[in-house]
């Protein structure tokens, strides 16, 4: 497989993936882990020494929940 | 949540690019583990688009067994960590935290945190949300009351003062609020310079002490030379200060006698095992992944210093002999194992 090749079809996978994401689907990577949009719900802060009050909005965040096997495999064990 | 597996992932890419399928599982199938092998040589793995795979050291810490109560250390490792690329950022279009307008009454701050409690209480689902709410509302009231007595008095000449005084009486709970702050960071400053100039002072007063010690000993000899009626004198002083003097030699001599209770320096001659380096590995992912302890890279240099010039700049392929370091110099809770570690990191580091 040539190096360009490899571009196009990473640059592909990642389209997917990105695409998929965004459809609130969660995408698995074998072996290491699945990506997925987490839901965080609004909070409220306070700055510690003003006493000011910060409303954190609602928001998407991209996370990885890595594979059991995962820690294992990149500790060294095994 | 839905889940799109590996084989669709496999389709939805061959369908993208009109490639054969059997050409994408190739390449998936070599992507995994080329991610993971750069991970394990400790390096970052950017997919641009998406976002980098890295691995991040959790310290060894210590924890206490529930059931018995015994300590022990719960080991380091190395977690996998995923940090997403601005660009996914704003895909998912998150709009940036606001400040909540603010006019300064006290009223509305607690009417906020009775609302939040309000909410918490009713996330909890504890009950109907009236009962925990009234409770909650009967607090702020005395506390509101404060401004409202003294207010009475401007409303009835000037309209403005209204605004204007409970916004003092908020920015003095700051200040008292900051002024509590301060007055701490003053007192602890102070404590410490008091801590420095002690620990200062006795050092300088112990060294002259102990120099002045000498002389008056050196001049209570000579003097004992030339003089037998003076020396009943000072040999009075010198017997007071030899008392004061012996503890104080024996005080700096303590920890060199204990830390010669380490074997160190130590003959690297018994070897458990030996690894090349590989691409991107170093002595203390070496250290790591066979003694539990990233920090044991420093006994792994020393007992490779006949192929291996400096610590940190290792050649590929480099054969790397793994030393059977003693229990002594791998227990890192021991604070004299600790200590000679660190000065050694420091020692090599400055190679």
């Amino acid at each position: 497989m040539t190096k360009r090749r490899a571009e196009e079809l990473l640059s592909a996978t990642t389209t997917v993936v990105v695409e998929n994401l965004l459809k609130g689907k969660s995408v698995q990577l074998q072996n290491l882990g699945s990506l997925e949009v987490k839901e965080k719900s609004a909070r409220t802060i306070v700055h510690p020494r003003t006493g000011e009050r910060t409303r954190v909005p609602a928001k998407q965040q991209l996370i990885l929940r890595p594979t059991a096997g995962i820690k294992e495999l990149l500790n060294g064990i095994n | 949540m839905e889940k799109l597996s590996w084989t669709e992932l496999r389709k939805s890419i061959a369908e993208r690019i009109n490639a054969d399928e059997k050409e994408v599982a190739a390449f998936m199938s070599a992507l995994i583990p080329a991610i993971t092998k750069a991970l394990r040589e400790d390096r970052q793995v950017r997919i641009t688009n998406l976002g980098t795979f890295k691995l991040q050291s959790v310290a060894p810490r210590r924890s206490v067994n529930v059931a018995t109560g015994e300590a022990f250390t719960l080991p380091g490792y190395e977690k996998l960590v995923f940090a997403p690329e601005s660009s996914i950022k704003e895909l998912l279009g998150n709009p940036k935290a606001s400040p909540i307008e603010d006019d300064n009454t006290p009223l509305q701050k607690l009417g906020a945190q009775a609302d939040e409690i309000v909410d918490i209480l009713g996330d909890l689902g504890q009950g109907p949300k009236a009962t925990p709410a009234e409770p909650v509302v009967e607090e702020p009231q005395p506390v509101v009351e404060e401004p409202k007595a003294e207010e009475p008095q401007p409303v009835v000449e000037e309209p403005k003062p209204i605004v204007a005084e409970p916004i003092i009486m908020t920015s003095t709970k700051e200040e008292k609020k900051e002024k509590k702050g301060r007055t701490w960071l003053v007192v602890g400053i102070t404590v410490l310079i008091f801590a420095l100039l002690l620990a200062a002072a006795f050092l300088f007063v112990g060294n002259r002490f102990i120099s002045w010690v000498e002389n008056l000993h050196n001049k209570a000899t000579q003097t004992e030379q030339v003089e037998q009626v003076d020396s009943n004198q000072v040999a009075e002083p010198t017997e007071a200060t030899d008392q004061n003097n012996t503890p104080e030699v024996v005080e700096p001599a303590q920890p060199t006698q204990t830390k010669s209770n380490l074997p160190y320096p130590y003959e690297w001659k018994e070897f458990i095992g030996s690894e090349r380096l590989s691409e991107g590995s170093r002595l203390a992912l070496l250290a790591r992944k066979y003694y539990n302890e990233t920090d044991m890279w420093v006994f792994i240099y020393e007992a490779n210093r006949n192929t291996v010039q400096h610590p940190s700049d290792i050649p590929v392929g480099t054969k790397i002999r793994l030393p059977k370091i003693p229990r002594e110099l791998r227990d890192l809770s021991n604070p004299e194992t600790r200590k000679l570690v660190d000065e050694l990191i420091v020692k090599y580091k400055a190679l």
